[in-house]
């Protein structure tokens, strides 16, 4: 029955293809928008967890400065952390182990040009640098091993690209920072940020003496033991250097987050422009259906008289509703249908393109499920919706006045 | 042995309302058909012929009055009631064939049936049979655009005598038809109802149309002058 009234319909949308395609167009537009939207959305969710995830989970980051908003800001305050601070943490009850690393802006010279990048200083003990998170990483060459004082490990970008010295930069090439002279002896791994891609490391120490450090840190990485929560030891964190540097509650000169922290922030941004985006492509799906209900009082008024003879032979009300209904949903999910093809599509295209020009794989798009789903049920029920209103005007409608129609 | 009364009117009003004025199309008819009669309906325009028609085809509800279908007393159904009282007693045939454009011969036939719920396998045999019957049987997947007027008007009454009805109701059905086609569609009429044994009501304005009947109602002003 209900298959028999599906093909009456298709047959009517077959009958007026040209107008049947414009009002389709409407919804492929709108879904095509929407699905691109939320896969390269969630595509950058997915991988922003997961450059969090090369800090470690279930760590605590302990960082100088007021509390702020957003990723780590390292060096905003005058307050510095040190090996002080360090000993404190290591201390705490439940701290397992911790370690820290130096970011500061550094004057490099290779291939004859000077550029300024992220010079990053690690510890060479490579249990301390376990603790800083597979971020540290390398892809080719060696890693730093105790007593290395001169020697460097390049980002991905500096030894993939010549776009930063206009040569590459290659193991065992000698390279300036701050005109003192180093060898490269490894590569460090692809992380997806430019700013991390385009760094160098040294040995921690020979940055300190570099820079005249002392003994501070950037950053500390807290590893937490498994009887405690990533919480429980930030606040006891908290309440030691507090104590330590005779501070009161909320007068904090350094910070300490959990890595769930620093993730759901993120997140938080993250959710909030997706949501703009998508209520904005959600726009157009509006449009789509007032397309719809605007096809269909015009097919209801061209079927005045079909409507009438299907009357004269035996139609109820309701089987002309189901019939303009089926037409409307049909119409909606062919829009949607297309729509999601066209909607992965672009999401792979925008993939393919910001990792030719960016070389960035933190564009991913990402087509979970729910969304392809969804957005299949929400076609539909857009087209039925639209269809409601002239599908009842078409039921309703007075079988002489219909059939007199011309 | 007296013949079963296919159809019975008593007192029949419609008056349209329109506003200002009351239209009186149909002022207190009555007549019976017996089963199996040939009856035709004449009269000028706006004598109310067509709007009794309408009435009898359950396609409007009556002011006031009775309309007894097989026994059956419709004036108060609702509209849903009447859409199957249309679905399986009454078969129409219109002056404009009123054929969908956008089936084939088969599926405007079948079309009754699939109200009622018909398989489709069931729709087509029988659809089949009575195009067969009116000898469409080499065009049943024409659209309507693909015939001649004489053979859409031969589809309309394959439609018409799908659902097996109790009468059949013809509203000038050779109007848009040049005089042999016009003919030839008669001639079937008149074959359904001796051969077939169908009730048959005509309306018409040509006099050679009705003499197939073997009764004429003439009409006037919303009333019967002559039965």
């Amino acid at each position: 029955m209900i298959a028999d009234y599906f093909f009456l319909s298709l047959k009517t949308l077959i009958h007026r293809k040209l107008r049947s395609w414009l009002t389709i167009l409407g919804i492929i537009i709108g879904i095509t928008a929407v699905v691109a939207l939320i896969s390269l959305g969630q595509g950058l969710q997915t991988a922003i967890n997961e450059q969090f995830s090369t800090i470690g989970v279930n760590r605590v980051i302990v960082q100088a400065g007021g509390v702020s908003f957003g990723p780590p800001t390292p060096g905003v305050g005058t307050a510095k952390i040190t090996e002080h601070d360090l000993d404190l943490i290591k201390r705490i009850d439940g701290v397992e182990n911790a370690a820290g690393f130096i970011l500061n802006p550094g004057k490099v010279k290779f291939n004859g040009k000077v550029q300024f990048v992220f010079a990053v200083g690690i510890p060479t003990d490579p249990e301390e640098r376990k603790i800083l998170g597979s971020r540290l990483d390398i892809e080719a060459g060696r890693h730093f091993k105790k007593d290395d004082t001169n020697k460097l490990i390049v980002g991905h970008n500096l030894a993939e690209s010549d776009s930063t010295f206009g040569k590459t930069i290659s193991i065992g090439d000698k390279v300036l920072l701050e005109d003192k002279s180093f060898t490269v002896i490894g590569v460090r791994k692809k992380l997806g940020d430019s700013a991390n891609d385009g760094s160098v490391m040294i040995p921690i120490e020979t940055l300190r003496e570099i820079y005249g450090l002392e003994d501070e840190f950037s950053i500390i990485n807290v590893e937490i033991s498994k009887s405690k929560t990533p919480d429980e030891i930030a606040e006891a964190i908290k309440d030691d250097m507090r104590k330590d540097r005779h501070l009161k509650e909320g007068e904090e000169d350094f910070q300490v987050q959990t890595s769930a922290e620093l993730i759901s922030s993120f997140n938080t941004i993250l959710n909030i422009v997706q949501a703009v985006l998508i209520g904005i492509a959600a726009i157009s799906l509006i449009v789509g259906g007032v397309g719809i209900m605007n096809t269909m009082y015009t097919s209801v008024l061209e079927r005045t008289k079909d409507i009438g003879i299907m009357k004269a032979v035996g139609a109820k009300d309701s089987d002309i509703l189901l019939l303009f209904l089926i037409e409307s949903g049909i119409i909606g999910f062919v829009g949607g249908a297309i729509g999601v093809l066209i909607g992965v599509g672009i999401g792979k295209l925008m993939e393919f393109v910001a990792f030719q020009v960016f070389g960035s794989p933190l564009v991913k798009a990402s087509f979970p499920p729910y969304l392809i789903i969804g957005a299949l049920v929400f076609s539909f029920l857009i087209g039925t919706i639209s269809g409601l209103l002239p599908a009842r005007q078409a039921s309703k409608m007075n079988p002489v006045d219909a059939l007199r129609y011309e | 042995m007296e013949m079963q009364d296919s159809l019975v009117l008593e007192d029949l009003w419609k008056i349209y309302d329109m506003g200002e004025v009351k239209v009186e199309a149909a002022r207190g008819v009555n007549f019976n058909v017996k089963k199996g009669e040939f009856v035709a309906i004449m009269g000028p325009s706006g004598s109310g012929k067509s709007t009794v028609m309408h009435l009898i085809g359950c396609l409007d509800n009556p002011t006031r009055g009775n309309i007894i279908i097989d026994n059956e007393n419709i004036s108060e159904h609702s509209s849903n009631k009447l859409a199957s009282i249309r679905n399986s007693k009454i078969g129409f045939v219109f002056q404009q064939f009123n054929l969908i454009n956008s089936l084939t011969s088969l599926e405007n036939v079948e079309l009754p049936l699939l109200f009622q719920g018909l398989s489709k396998n069931n729709r087509e045999k029988k659809a089949k049979e009575l195009l067969n019957l009116v000898s469409l049987g080499n065009r049943l997947n024409n659209l309507p655009s693909q015939l001649s007027g004489g053979e859409r008007q031969r589809v309309a009454i394959a439609r018409a005598l799908v659902n097996d009805p109790e009468i059949i109701l013809a509203d000038e059905p050779t109007g848009m038809l040049d005089s042999k086609t016009g003919k030839d569609i008669m001639d079937l009429l008149a074959y359904l109802n001796k051969e077939k044994g169908k009730t048959i009501l005509i309306v018409t304005h040509d006099i050679n149309v009705a003499k197939y009947a073997r009764r004429t109602i003439r009409f006037k002003d919303g009333e019967i002058i002559e039965k």
